[in-house]
């Protein structure tokens, strides 16, 4: 069963969720090839470098993909259904999952630009994104 | 084929063969141990090859969340003297073809000589895999904000894959459809009766774009097949199954852990993909060769990605494909002929192989297609996993 509680936080994605707690969305960037990743694990997934630091982005990015949930698979999420999760491509590279943050239910399409937003439940702060403009749904076409 | 057999390449092809299969009943509660449906599905295999236990030298399983049994246990609870190989590999459904391929890189190289491959688990009564959470380094990125479970990590694969090909939700309709035609032939099959479209359409949603009967339906029991050198298959079996390809790949950024998405840079694709070149030639045929396939489907839509993956139809063509007929059992290519995981029930992949050896063997009754004698048998719907090439002898 699963919560809203990142239970794994570890070493190396510690300064990501306290970015996460302050708002702010910090990944990974590799100090050989430039490459910035997600998730912010101690090795760089494009040339093998260890030599990585952390980066604060601006959270903008682009829908790649996502998932409307309307049978919660876990007891957690009973409450939050529907809701939908975006994959999102961030500006500069990286792929992060989040909340989609939209008052009234929408239905994504892939590319619509989107800015990262935290949400707060059950007791902690969560990435979300929440889309750049109403075109970024299918009721705009 | 036999004169290229010393020049194979990998050397192990062509010189293994499955001479049988051995099931449990699958049900939604075993009532019994995991151990005694492993012994049950691996003592149904030897006795439809006619091998004695304790010619078992070597065994090779796949499990998930601990859901399984040790090779050793089954040994152990078969009375098998000693065994001289085993594997037991923590994968999931992407292993069952390579679990044959680790058998008959066993046999060939003469580390075992009779093989037992199996998966048994009490998959809807005991550890069930929709609702146990992985201990992985990436699950804080996914559990948090919803993404609890794999219908759900595959529905952002099946978005992604509609969204670059324009594949609909009737593309996943039309495998529902057909996979249910041949699951109402299928005396094993959980979910034994056809489905109309109309019925698929008022399924309710359960993570957009699956409905329920584009989900696999977990279940308990086993499936074993057993792997010997392909000179002793033919004298132990009417139609021995001859490994001609057998490939595994991991896909680069394949992920963390065997459900993490979050490095896979291309969803529309999975590893069927990136197998298929590997697979062909070391078979030295290509999918237009194959008599039937069975296509890893625990998703409707992951059947779709996984036959284009194989080659059997072009990117985008697989939902038609399956609309035409084509992959019915009177079709051009029969696919998933015992109504896949969708409906037969979830053993992680082992039954699809299975369902492959029977079809060649003939013994597949009113799903048999007739003239069965080259199949190819997937494994795994994300970025990593495996598939054979399967020749009846002499086909």
């Amino acid at each position: 069963m699963t919560e809203h509680d990142p239970a794994e936080i570890d070493p190396d994605s510690r300064d990501f969720w306290d970015g996460v707690t302050r708002g702010r969305l910090v990944v990974s960037r590799c100090r050989a090839c430039g490459h910035q990743l997600f998730p912010p694990i101690a090795s760089c997934v494009n040339c093998g470098s260890r030599d990585l630091e952390p980066l604060e982005v601006s959270g903008d990015g682009e829908i790649y993909s996502w998932a409307t949930v309307h049978v919660a698979l876990s007891d957690a999420f009973a409450d939050e259904v529907p809701y939908t999760v975006v994959v999102v491509e961030l500006s500069g590279g990286g792929r992060l999952f989040g909340r989609l943050l939209e008052d009234e239910p929408v239905t994504p399409v892939a590319g619509a630009t989107v800015r990262f937003e935290t949400y707060w439940v059950d007791g902690r702060w969560l990435p979300g994104f929440r889309l750049a403009s109403i075109a970024g749904t299918e009721t705009a076409i | 084929m036999t004169d290229q057999r010393l020049e194979r390449d990998p050397s192990f092809l062509g010189k293994a063969a499955i001479v049988s299969t051995g099931y449990t009943t699958l049900t939604k509660q075993s009532g019994t141990t995991v151990l005694n449906l492993a012994t049950e599905a691996c003592g149904n295999a030897l006795a439809m090859a006619g091998v004695e236990a304790a010619e078992i030298d070597g065994i090779v399983s796949y499990s998930l969340f601990d859901d399984s049994v040790a090779c050793q246990a089954v040994a152990t609870a078969m009375a098998i003297p000693q065994l001289t190989y085993a594997l037991d590999m923590n994968m999931g459904g992407v292993a069952p073809a390579l679990c044959v391929m680790h058998a008959a890189m066993a046999v060939a190289s003469g580390v075992a000589r009779n093989v037992l491959v199996f998966r048994a688990l009490n998959g809807r009564s005991g550890v069930r895999i929709g609702q146990t959470a992985f201990k992985a380094p990436t699950t804080q990125y996914r559990y948090p904000v919803g993404l609890t479970a794999y219908p759900q990590y595959m529905a952002l694969l099946a978005r992604r894959y509609m969204v670059e090909t324009g594949a609909t939700e009737e593309d996943l309709a039309a495998v529902v459809v057909a996979q249910s035609e041949y699951a109402a032939e299928n005396e094993r099959a959980i979910r034994r009766r056809r489905v109309t479209p109309d019925e698929y359409h008022e399924a309710r949603y359960v993570v957009e774009p699956f409905r329920t009967l584009d989900c696999t339906s977990e279940v308990d029991g086993a499936c074993a097949v057993l792997v010997t050198s392909v000179e002793r298959a033919r004298t132990l079996a009417d139609a021995p199954v001859v490994i001609e390809g057998a490939a595994w790949v991991t896909g680069r950024g394949s992920g963390l852990d065997i459900a993490d998405l979050l490095s896979w840079p291309d969803y529309s694709r999975i590893c069927q993909h990136y197998l298929s070149e590997r697979l062909w030639k070391g078979a030295g045929l290509g999918p237009g060769d194959m008599d039937v396939a069975e296509v890893y489907d625990c998703f409707s839509a992951m059947a779709l990605l996984g036959i284009e993956g194989l080659g059997l139809a072009e990117r985008g063509g697989a939902g038609e494909l399956v609309r035409s007929g084509e992959t019915a059992l009177h079709g051009r290519i029969p696919i998933n002929t015992h109504g896949g995981l969708l409906f037969e029930g979830y053993l992680h992949g082992m039954n699809t192989l299975a369902e492959g050896v029977q079809q060649l063997q003939g013994i597949a009754g009113s799903r048999q297609v007739s003239g069965a004698g080259k199949c190819v048998v997937s494994s795994g719907a994300m970025g990593d996993g495996s598939a054979l090439v399967l020749v009846r002898d002499g086909a």
